[in-house]
């Protein structure tokens, strides 16, 4: 995929791309493969980063940048696999996402408690988006599923909009 | 999930399950009497990892960058027991910058992580209080309460985060250090950076210390009892002058009276004290000095064990912290609580080791691997991971494919501790009849203590609730809570 034309952005603006999953699980891995062509693009303003989870640090650079795409991979089963589920891109302030932040028996944070690190710590939260990929398969292995590789290219299509600033 | 029932005189089982996709698939179980009386609790890991299975075959220079993605809480860990295996097959020593750029990349690690266990994790227990509402205690509730607290916490986690990248690479699972030594040595400037970033990181876990010792002094003492204290074996490395110890040494074991069973052990011969028994209701291993069996031998790791182990640590702020740690709990700190002080006295020791190791020459040393081919078959690399003791143990072919690997991981050594914890804590608070608030907070809170990571791990969009379960004598279900 060749970069995109960049022309309209001015230099104080940041976009921040965040993948979040495993690389070694499967289709958990579609949102760090992502995350790592956006970084190959080479894009100015554009700031991509392959993370395995969402961790309070990023908290301050979400709280710098103007906008943030999250990457995730999300798991479909039932229903949603039947329905040959598409790579979903979502405003998340659109989106009724719980405000309370994850069990702390865990380790990881969720794209709207880490805004509200942000906001809370630092005063100010970016515009976000959250593009969900969906995943079929999160066993061990480096590959990921046909059905998952299948909706790359759609995923990169959307991709391409929020960078665009279409979506 | 068992249902009660007092005619037959069977035991009753009430069910925590704490479940998120990330790390692995937990669940809490405490079981009770036909007297209503907890008779015991399980911490239950019901996913298989097969990490082990997976990287066979594989080329043995491969493992450090291969265990590093299978976790992503701690990568630096398995980053770097699987480089020290890697040298033992290779049969060379690694240059001396080498090892102290390792030994940089540890503390840097062991910073961040204690930074985000203590800051983020466990803090909202002891400001909010244990019964305050949920939905409030956790960061949220502690940025209304302590900002500058949660700020310091991120501070501290960006601090090590940043070290640790600009060693390795942007990548958190770069694999940088590897068999013979690592990629690069230390960048120009870095040196320079950190150092003027010391001040900051010293004077927040000073603060951190300040308030948590307070917080122990005047309002955790029933916690101090109840969490997780009991006499157990502690095992980790020491260095062979009895200082504290992250990445070389011997292992020690030490009783609970603090007599030295097992000192300098190399790790090749693991195995001859530890054995690892399994249960069939966990995928966990419940690892154990052999000779005194799986209960007696059961030992804890981690921060609170390496400061059991050790006789100092061997910088001046960590030392005088030591000494007020054992003023506190005795040469031997029994009580799990204890874990998050010495997680905040390992926090400092780490900043001064990372100004040690900076102002030292020879981590400027632009030689930093050693090459040699396959020189040995089998061969057993440690390191401490912030939770605890990490072995990699790998045997290989003549070309240098795995053909077999065993993973002893912290949070399975502190497996029987954790189920001790989960008892203790239940038979103190659970009155039989409800399943309150205060017991579960207190039990997982409990858990916390070790910091435990099952990490191994996808992190797919979603996640479970924590489903907690009673049910009556009659077996019906009579109440049922559920935590986002």
């Amino acid at each position: 995929m060749a970069p995109m034309e960049r022309s309209w952005r001015s230099g104080s603006v940041v976009e921040l791309v965040i993948g979040i999953g495993n690389r070694l699980r499967s289709d958990d891995g579609v949102g760090p493969r992502l995350a790592e062509e956006v970084e190959a693009w080479g894009l100015s303003g554009v700031e991509s980063m392959a993370v395995p989870q969402l961790t309070p640090e990023l908290a301050p650079r979400l709280a710098a940048c103007a906008r943030v795409l999250f990457i995730d991979a999300w798991l479909v089963d039932g229903v949603d696999a039947s329905a040959a589920a598409a790579p979903l891109l979502e405003s998340l302030e659109a989106l009724e996402l719980s405000a309370a932040p994850p069990s702390r028996f865990s380790h990881h944070s969720t794209p709207q408690a880490l805004l509200q690190l942000a906001e809370g710590l630092y005063g100010q939260r970016p515009e976000a988006w959250w593009l969900r990929v969906p995943a079929h398969g999160l066993e061990l292995g480096e590959q990921l599923s046909p059905a998952t590789a299948a909706q790359l290219v759609p995923a990169r299509r959307a991709l391409r909009c929020w960078l665009d600033r279409d979506a | 999930m068992e249902i009660p029932n007092p005619e037959t005189n069977q035991p009753r089982t009430v069910l925590i399950d704490p479940v998120t996709r990330i790390e692995g698939h937990a669940k809490i179980s405490i079981h009770l009497d036909a007297d209503g009386q907890v008779e015991t609790a399980r911490f239950h890991v019901v996913e298989y990892r097969g990490f082990e299975t997976f990287c066979e075959g594989r080329p043995f220079t491969e493992m450090a960058a291969i265990t590093a993605r299978i976790c992503g809480i701690c990568p630096v860990s398995h980053l770097l027991a699987a480089a020290k295996t890697g040298d033992k097959l290779l049969a060379v020593t690694i240059p001396p910058a080498a090892e102290k750029l390792r030994r940089l990349m540890n503390l840097a690690q062991i910073c961040q992580s204690h930074a985000l266990s203590f800051f983020h994790l466990s803090s909202p227990d002891f400001l909010l209080g244990w019964d305050s509402d949920p939905a409030k205690r956790n960061v949220f509730g502690l940025i209304a309460a302590d900002p500058e607290l949660a700020r310091s916490g991120i501070r501290l986690r960006q601090f090590g985060q940043a070290l640790i990248e600009a060693l390795g690479g942007r990548k958190i699972h770069a694999a940088w250090a590897v068999p013979g030594g690592v990629r690069a040595p230390l960048a120009e400037g870095l040196k320079e950076r950190v150092l003027g970033q010391l001040p900051e990181m010293f004077a927040i876990a000073e603060r951190a210390l300040a308030l948590f010792k307070q917080l122990m002094d005047t309002k955790l003492g029933e916690e101090r009892e109840v969490f997780g204290s009991f006499p157990s074996l502690f095992m980790g490395l020491v260095g062979s002058d009895g200082r504290w110890e992250h990445y070389g040494g011997g292992l020690r074991i030490i009783n609970a009276e603090g007599s030295v069973l097992v000192d300098g052990l190399s790790e090749d011969a693991y195995a001859s004290v530890i054995a690892e028994a399994v249960e069939p209701w966990s995928y966990l291993k419940f690892p154990y000095y052999k000779p005194l069996g799986p209960e007696a031998g059961s030992y804890r790791v981690g921060p609170l064990a390496r400061l059991n182990l050790c006789e100092r640590i061997g910088t001046p702020r960590a030392d005088r912290e030591l000494i007020e740690l054992r003023q506190r709990g005795g040469r031997v700190v029994s009580g799990s609580l204890y874990y998050h002080l010495a997680r905040l006295i390992e926090i400092v020791a780490c900043l001064e080791g990372i100004e040690a190791l900076l102002n030292d020459p020879g981590i400027e040393g632009r030689h930093v691997r050693a090459r040699a081919s396959v020189n040995a078959l089998e061969a057993v690399g440690v390191s401490e991971a912030p939770r605890g003791t990490l072995f990699h143990h790998y045997r290989v072919d003549a070309n240098g494919l795995i053909e077999k690997v065993n993973l002893i991981i912290a949070t399975g050594q502190n497996n029987r501790a954790m189920n001790r914890t989960v008892t203790q804590i239940a038979r103190h608070y659970l009155d039989g009849a409800h399943l309150s608030e205060a017991l579960l907070n207190r039990v997982e809170a409990g858990i916390r203590c070790y910091d435990p990571c099952l990490s191994c791990s996808t992190h797919a969009a979603g996640s479970m609730p924590l489903q907690v379960r009673l049910y009556g004598a009659d077996g019906a279900l009579v109440e049922e809570r559920i935590r986002g």
